[in-house]
């Protein structure tokens, strides 16, 4: 079970799982093995709102930090997510094809997008920033987000 | 929250609910309180109630007021009955659309009878000088045709109660029977409810959802007891209060255009498909001649329906092409929660606006199919009603 950090802003619950690496555009990597899980932040997902479809590159495709890895249809916007590491996509999650709410739901877990083999994870990782470091960041965008 | 926006009688209520405000034409608005998927199939559904009070509302009243409005609007309003309601047009003097409104003819409590007219947020200030341009003084008080304008946005609250279980929330907090009460009709109201401070309001049967359902008007003061009286007349039929956000997937789902999207000073009633909304013959408005020459030429473009096959979502301003012929744009365009897919309308050449013709929507750089199709994407099963 994942341990998370929480701040509340205004109204508003935001939750970071403690476990893994986060880039400031609001993607999470999570290391299992040999492959990285990735996945959009609890904050991400209050922003952007209802997921109504959740597009992912195909299994096989070589990601370089930074290439689109998603695309992801919401109610009110369409949003392109980038990957946080080197490495070739080995899986996608299966059930967002017919439930994309899972990433509103549950964005650490069962609405996980996609598994990358990563080729250089050791430097890769050294450009990510870590849970607390990810909450301040996060903090100072909705603080400016929520003021507008 | 910016604290020059503008505030509605219910904002303290929409930040203790934990609503996301936005920035809503100067007005501090819920956009949603849980999602807008959720909002939007419970008003389809059951019923919902949306805080509508940042809309203009313009009192005309006076002898002269029913010329005056005849003079100003593109629709007839000199023959309207008491309780009737008309959608119609504000034109510039080149026949460019200004601004939708609803113009309701109501009395108040000694019987007096006045117009309102409903006008957008955005659009408020523009439409106000625009009538303090045309009602100088030696205009609204020529004896015996006397125009008094007021604007009445800042006093009244509105709320919009849509949903097919509408006439049950609604029946116990007022004095009339609303069974009977038809579309586009309204009429004065005594709200049934202690705290309305017998403080009567306006309701009709109105609204921008597709969905059976009803517009109030309230007084400020008591515009938060008579929201808490409805949503527990509602409770049991599992009401909601519904953002800005539904509202706009609803209208688009309704097939109904909105301001700053499907309409603008740059485009005609005709090209909107809003030609029934104009009575050319009769009053002489701000581009009535403008239309009358527009009338007789032909469409530059018609306003469309799109239904998309894939799973990408069109936006505004996305290019609509015909075999990779540029042949317009998407004016609005979102997910339908109703029909689960991706939902567009946009303004064509006339040559392909037929139903049923294959378009394609340039989606950032990849063109994806797209079928015109007649309004309304979505249609409530009328026998309801």
């Amino acid at each position: 079970m994942s341990q998370y950090l929480e701040t509340t802003i205004d109204k508003f619950i935001f939750r970071v799982a403690t476990d893994r690496l986060y880039t400031p555009e609001g993607v999470w990597a999570l290391l299992e093995g040999d492959r990285v899980r990735v996945g959009l932040t609890d904050y991400q997902q209050q922003l952007n709102g209802d997921m109504a479809f959740v597009h992912l590159k195909p299994v096989g495709t070589k990601f370089a930090v930074g290439d689109e890895l998603a695309e992801l249809e919401t109610i009110k916007a369409t949003v392109s997510l980038f990957s946080p590491v080197r490495g070739t996509l080995a899986k996608i999650n299966p059930d967002l094809d017919f439930s994309p709410e899972f990433v509103n739901q549950d964005p650490y877990g069962k609405g996980w997008l996609v598994m990358i083999e990563s080729a250089h994870w050791e430097a890769d990782r050294a450009k990510l920033i870590d849970a607390k470091a990810y909450l301040e960041w996060m903090r100072s965008q909705a603080e400016q987000e929520l003021n507008k | 929250m910016d604290p020059t926006l503008l505030r509605t009688p219910l904002f303290d209520w929409h930040v203790a609910q934990g609503a996301r405000m936005v920035d809503f034409a100067g007005w501090a608005m819920p956009v949603q309180y849980t999602s807008i998927i959720h909002e939007h199939t419970v008003t389809r559904s059951a019923v919902a109630i949306t805080d509508i009070s940042h809309m203009g509302r313009l009192r005309f009243e006076g002898p002269g007021a029913a010329v005056f409005l005849a003079e100003m609007l593109t629709r007839r309003v000199a023959d309207m009955e008491l309780g009737q309601i008309r959608y119609s047009l504000m034109t510039n003097d080149q026949g460019g659309i200004l601004e939708d409104v609803l113009v309701g003819y109501y009395h108040d409590s000694y019987g007096q009878p006045f117009y309102v007219v409903v006008v957008n947020a955005g659009n408020r200030q523009k439409i106000v000088d625009w009538i303090n341009v045309h009602l100088p003084r030696e205009r609204a008080e020529v004896p015996g045709r006397e125009v008094i304008f007021t604007d009445l946005s800042r006093l009244w609250a509105m709320f919009a109660i849509q949903g097919p279980k509408s006439v049950e929330v609604m029946q116990p907090l007022v004095n009339i029977d609303l069974q009977w009460m038809r579309y586009y009709r309204g009429t004065r109201v005594q709200w049934l409810h202690p705290g309305a401070q017998r403080q009567g309001g306006i309701i009709s049967r109105t609204g921008y959802t597709g969905e059976d359902g009803f517009e109030l008007s309230v007084g400020a003061e008591i515009a938060p007891a008579i929201w808490q009286a409805i949503l527990d007349q509602g409770k049991p039929f599992g009401i909601v209060p519904c953002g800005l956000g539904a509202r706009d997937t609803l209208r688009m789902e309704a097939g109904m255009p909105l301001y700053g999207h499907e309409l603008s000073e740059q485009i005609n009633p005709f090209e909107a498909g809003l030609g029934f909304a104009c009575h050319l013959v009769g009053y002489d408005f701000p581009g009535r001649d403008a239309l009358l020459r527009i009338q007789k030429e032909p469409l530059r473009r018609v306003r469309i329906g799109l239904e998309m096959s894939g799973q990408r979502v069109p936006r505004q301003g996305y290019p609509i092409l015909s075999s990779g012929q540029l042949v317009g744009e998407v004016t609005s365009g979102t997910f339908s929660p109703t029909l689960k897919k991706p939902i567009a309308i946009g303004s064509v050449a006339p040559a392909v606006s037929k139903p049923g013709t294959e378009l394609q929507v340039d989606l950032r750089g990849r063109a994806e199919p797209a079928r015109v199709i007649e309004f309304p994407f979505y249609q409530r099963d009328r026998r309801r009603v």
